[in-house]
């Protein structure tokens, strides 16, 4: 059988009987039990997480920084600071003394954005920031990779946020999006409260959490209820003029994840889950559970559908490992202890195949 | 499997999620070809995953004959960057 040879840190191979092609492969195959594939999916887990040795050294730092749940009323609100790339790819940047006066709009859309999404936090959760001490939220708009590409991503690099203008073909200016900036912005509060990995399903959690709050946000700036399919698209302001006209309306779509008119379609249901995936792919099936979860309760998303998650997702007692099923085992241990009838939050999990 | 050697390049990571190209290795331009040689003589850097945050990062897979070669960097010549497109 081939092995699967990679490089990491410079050190000599580290070598695995069985690839992670052949292993997502096994775990998809018909006929496979569910303990199987859930085995082979913890094998791939383990043998990502041998290779990839400073995890270990970025899961201690963010432990230092782990706290209990907090309520943290008397923090003050955050420092926002924003800064232009100017099309370069040094971060931060040049600074911009007065983002809300700023002459360019994308600064001042992203500034009074970013504030809105720290109210929201502090309004709606009683967050004062990404740490919950009411840390600097720091912004670097225009940047790019490359001078002569235009880059086509928004990114948390650990510090701050960071953000394209887009090609303007297959994507548009990225802070023009309230839930691209609410996305990012979760990045920072998850890495400051949880042990996630980056990768396999902790990864897709940690990419659904950020997915989860930005649409919230999105939904509550909008006022629209969680019956409102337009509410639950990630990145519908981002589309450009060629993706739209390709018919793609989104970049994932958290009502219908699959749907041929996200850019970025993911699977619906915990029998689909690609254990070597991206960690944007596997977030389509807590996504889902998120969604149907608040449109059974109805009304708004913001209110206590939110705050169950959130309280499931902060505190530092996932694992750096969680599966998606730790996370649903989480939500049905705060539902409890917020006196939240179960049956809804049961039937939302379980309808994407979530056994809980 | 065929033991036609191919390529798998996959942009991971940021808001955007992945972008894949998978080709025959033997179909690369010659400085794509060049490029991806130099990538597979040097080691994968130090784990993407482990940057913080969902900074982008690429995987780069070679298959044909013997073992899978994989490399996870931050970053690949332009002649390999530009090759992953979003299936529009």
């Amino acid at each position: 059988m081939a092995q699967d040879c990679t490089h990491a840190h410079g050190r000599a191979h580290q070598c695995f009987i069985i690839s992670p092609d052949l292993l997502k492969k096994l775990s998809q195959a018909k006929g496979n039990s569910r303990a199987l594939k859930r085995t082979l999916q913890s094998t791939w887990l383990v043998t990502s997480n041998m290779r990839k040795g400073r995890e270990t050294a970025r899961l201690s730092a963010i432990s230092q920084k782990t706290s209990q749940f907090r309520r943290d009323i008397d923090s003050p609100p955050p420092e926002i600071f924003m800064y232009d790339c100017q099309k370069h790819h040094s971060i931060p940047g040049r600074p911009i003394a007065d983002p809300a006066k700023s002459t360019d709009a994308g600064v001042r859309i992203a500034y009074q954005t970013t504030k809105d999404v720290a109210k929201f936090y502090k309004d709606v959760l009683g967050r004062s920031s990404g740490d919950g001490r009411g840390i600097d939220l720091v912004s670097s708009m225009h940047y790019r990779e490359f001078e002569d590409e235009d880059y086509d991503n928004a990114f948390w690099d650990g510090r701050q946020m960071v953000y394209g203008d887009g090609d303007g073909q297959v994507f548009k200016e990225f802070y023009n999006s309230p839930d691209v900036i609410a996305h990012e912005l979760t990045h920072g509060v998850t890495q400051f409260e949880s042990h996630l990995a980056y990768e396999g399903e902790s990864g897709a959690l940690n990419e659904h959490i950020s997915d989860m709050v930005g649409a919230v946000f999105n939904q509550k700036v909008k006022g629209l209820t969680a019956d409102k399919p337009e509410g639950w698209l990630i990145g519908a302001a981002i589309m450009g003029a060629k993706s739209a006209a390709a018919g793609k309306t989104c970049l994932r779509d958290m009502a219908s994840p699959g749907n041929s008119h996200c850019l970025s379609p993911q699977p619906s249901t915990y029998n689909g889950l690609d254990p070597t995936a991206d960690v944007h792919i596997n977030s389509g099936i807590p996504n889902l559970a998120f969604c149907k979860f608040a449109q059974a309760i109805g009304g708004n998303s913001w209110e206590m559908p939110l705050n169950l998650w959130y309280r499931a997702s902060i505190g530092g007692h996932l694992k750096a490992n969680a599966t998606i099923l730790d996370f649903a085992n989480a939500t049905l241990a705060h539902a409890h202890a917020m006196a939240v009838d179960p049956a809804a939050l049961k039937s939302a999990w379980r309808a994407v195949a979530v056994p809980l | 499997m065929s033991d036609t050697p191919r390529v798998r390049i996959e942009r991971r990571g940021a808001l955007t999620g992945p972008k894949v190209a998978e080709l025959a290795i033997g179909d690369l331009h010659s400085d794509a070809k060049a490029a991806l040689d130099t990538v597979l003589a040097s080691p994968s850097a130090d784990a993407p995953v482990a940057q913080g945050g969902d900074r982008p990062w690429y995987r780069v897979t070679v298959t044909g004959k013997g073992a899978p070669e994989v490399r996870d960097v931050h970053e690949l010549p332009a002649s390999l960057r530009k090759l992953p497109q979003f299936d529009l």
